[in-house]
């Protein structure tokens, strides 16, 4: 009698430890699953016959803190989401000494589009509603995204948005209804 | 023989047509019916009035200084004119000038004041007012004297009848820019804009501003384009606009960017930069800040006025030290002035 209860107190443990882990690796897989399925999501979208980390170096302007140029960055960005990658970047802003970031908190980059030359960006609310710079700071983020973007040669002009639609100005100074061309007075 | 004497009656007559005595009868005498004097508080200003009635409208006069004897003399002489029935001597306000003479010289009447300090331009301004009949006033010469060292609201030469809009930025629901210490850049935008008005209009231009106190140009609910539209408007509906110059203070996410600028935008015409480079330069002789420069961009009010346009950054509100100089009413009085300045050289070289 002695002998079954240990055997089944024994059993039941076992059962208990097993199911425990059985739940450590079904929560495991939860967290792994979304990654999985972006990657996935991913893949039928680029040409198959370039690898997924195939990376290229663009080039990043960010102005100088005293606001009288556009310095340029290098960075490896991938290929395949390249144009992204690079306004997330400018985004972020750099630790570059001397430079700065001019892209206001808060703002996402919702989409770029490159189509026949022009690059059509657009961006959360943020980019005009928690902006901070006056005239200068208004030139410097436009010639740091329309500088950054046109030294793609596939890019020409760039045209800016604000929750998909087309904006008269971030805050007051430049016109932003049309698009914009290289700024090059600024580098 | 009968023609002879027709010629000699002829000449005769011709010569007695020349002889006859013209200009006996001039211009009848004025004469001067009243002289009062009052100290007269207007813009902020005090100063002496004197009040010099004449009898018969209008008179020739003359302002004299800078005797070499009488250094503290101003002397204003009459045309044709006789004292009438009024003090000859008059004792004054000290802190103004210490007396006023009234003397005759040939046909003239001279009024002499001895002023408190020295007799110089800025110091006294001569004016005129019409006859009043309601109020039993003849034409009156106006002697305005200002107390000694006074430095009289600024005046610029060569904005007489020049049409200009001045456009504080922003305003009402959009702050602009704002300082580290909270300067708000609406509000310095508008207390230079004001200054200059009245620098502008001290000058004899005519002036219109986008908006005269703390509000949207368009309203509140507008979109950013329809109220920067409607500062190009009042550029482009008021009459004879020749300048739209619209005023800012800059800003940058990083404190360390410091100076002035001025921009105007390259599609326009060659008067848009001219003027942007003499706003520029007038700014920085009176601030004598980083001179970043003149500069070109596609600048919503700008592209957006028919006229010569420029927008100027009078300096750069997120900067610790230029923040302080913003907010203070000495340095925004002597931007006002260098930009009144800078719009009287424009006209000067635009040759317009």
């Amino acid at each position: 009698m002695r002998n079954f209860v240990k055997c089944l107190l024994v059993c039941m443990m076992a059962a208990l430890m097993l199911l425990t882990v059985g739940c450590d690796k079904e929560q495991e897989k939860s967290k792994e699953q979304p990654q999985q399925k972006q990657e996935q999501q991913k893949k039928p979208e680029q040409p198959q016959q370039k690898p997924a980390d195939e990376k290229v170096t663009v080039k990043l302007y960010y102005p100088t803190e005293d606001a009288e140029k556009l310095k340029a960055v290098e960075l490896k960005v991938p290929t395949k989401d390249k144009y992204k990658a690079s306004v997330e970047a400018l985004i972020a802003g750099t630790k570059q000494s001397g430079l700065t970031g001019i892209f206001p908190k808060g703002v996402k980059l919702r989409s770029v589009k490159v189509k026949d030359g022009l690059a059509t960006v657009d961006f959360t609310k943020e980019l005009t509603t928690r902006f901070v710079g006056g005239s200068t700071g208004e030139e410097m983020l436009v010639g740091s995204l329309v500088n950054t973007l046109t030294e793609f040669p596939e890019v020409t002009s760039v045209l800016i948005l604000v929750e998909g639609k087309e904006i008269d100005t971030i805050s007051g100074h430049l016109d932003t209804s049309v698009p914009f061309k290289r700024m090059g007075e600024l580098l | 023989m009968r023609a002879a004497a027709v010629c000699r009656f002829l000449w005769v007559l011709l010569l007695g047509i020349f002889m006859m005595p013209v200009g006996v009868e001039a211009a009848p005498m004025h004469e001067i019916v009243s002289v009062s004097s009052s100290i007269v508080e207007e813009d902020g200003a005090t100063f002496l009035r004197t009040e010099i009635g004449l009898s018969k409208g209008a008179a020739d006069y003359t302002v004299k200084t800078g005797s070499i004897l009488h250094p503290n003399r101003l002397c204003i002489e009459i045309e044709n004119t006789k004292a009438g029935d009024v003090p000859k001597e008059m004792r004054l306000d000290a802190a103004y000038a210490k007396s006023a003479r009234i003397r005759e010289k040939d046909k003239n009447i001279q009024v002499l004041f001895s002023l408190a300090g020295l007799a110089e331009d800025e110091g006294f301004r001569i004016s005129t007012l019409e006859a009043d009949k309601k109020n039993k006033k003849p034409f009156r010469i106006v002697v305005d004297i200002y107390e000694a060292g006074y430095v009289p609201r600024g005046y610029v030469d060569g904005l007489k009848g020049r049409h200009i809009v001045v456009d504080p930025g922003h305003g009402g629901t959009d702050q602009g820019a704002s300082g580290p210490s909270g300067l708000l850049e609406k509000d310095v935008t508008l207390a230079v804009s004001l200054k200059l008005r009245d620098i502008l209009e001290n000058s004899g231009a005519y002036v219109t501003l986008t908006r005269e106190d703390d509000r949207d140009v368009w309203g509140p609910s507008a979109t950013d384009g329809q109220e920067l539209q409607a500062r190009a408007d009042v550029g482009e509906n008021t009459p004879g606009t020749e300048v739209f110059l619209s005023v800012h203070c800059n800003a940058f996410s990083s404190s360390a960017s410091h100076g002035t600028e001025t921009y105007y935008y390259y599609g326009k015409s060659w008067q848009d930069e001219l003027l942007a480079q003499n706003l520029q330069e007038a700014m920085l002789e009176h601030n004598g800040l980083h001179d970043r420069g003149v500069k070109s961009a596609r600048f919503y009010v700008l592209r957006n006025t028919s006229m010569p346009a420029a927008l100027v950054e009078l300096a750069f509100i997120t900067n610790y030290d230029e923040e302080a100089l913003l907010g203070d009413d000495a340095f925004q009085e002597d931007m006002a002035m260098s930009l009144a300045e800078g719009l009287a050289n424009y006209f000067a070289v635009s040759g317009k």
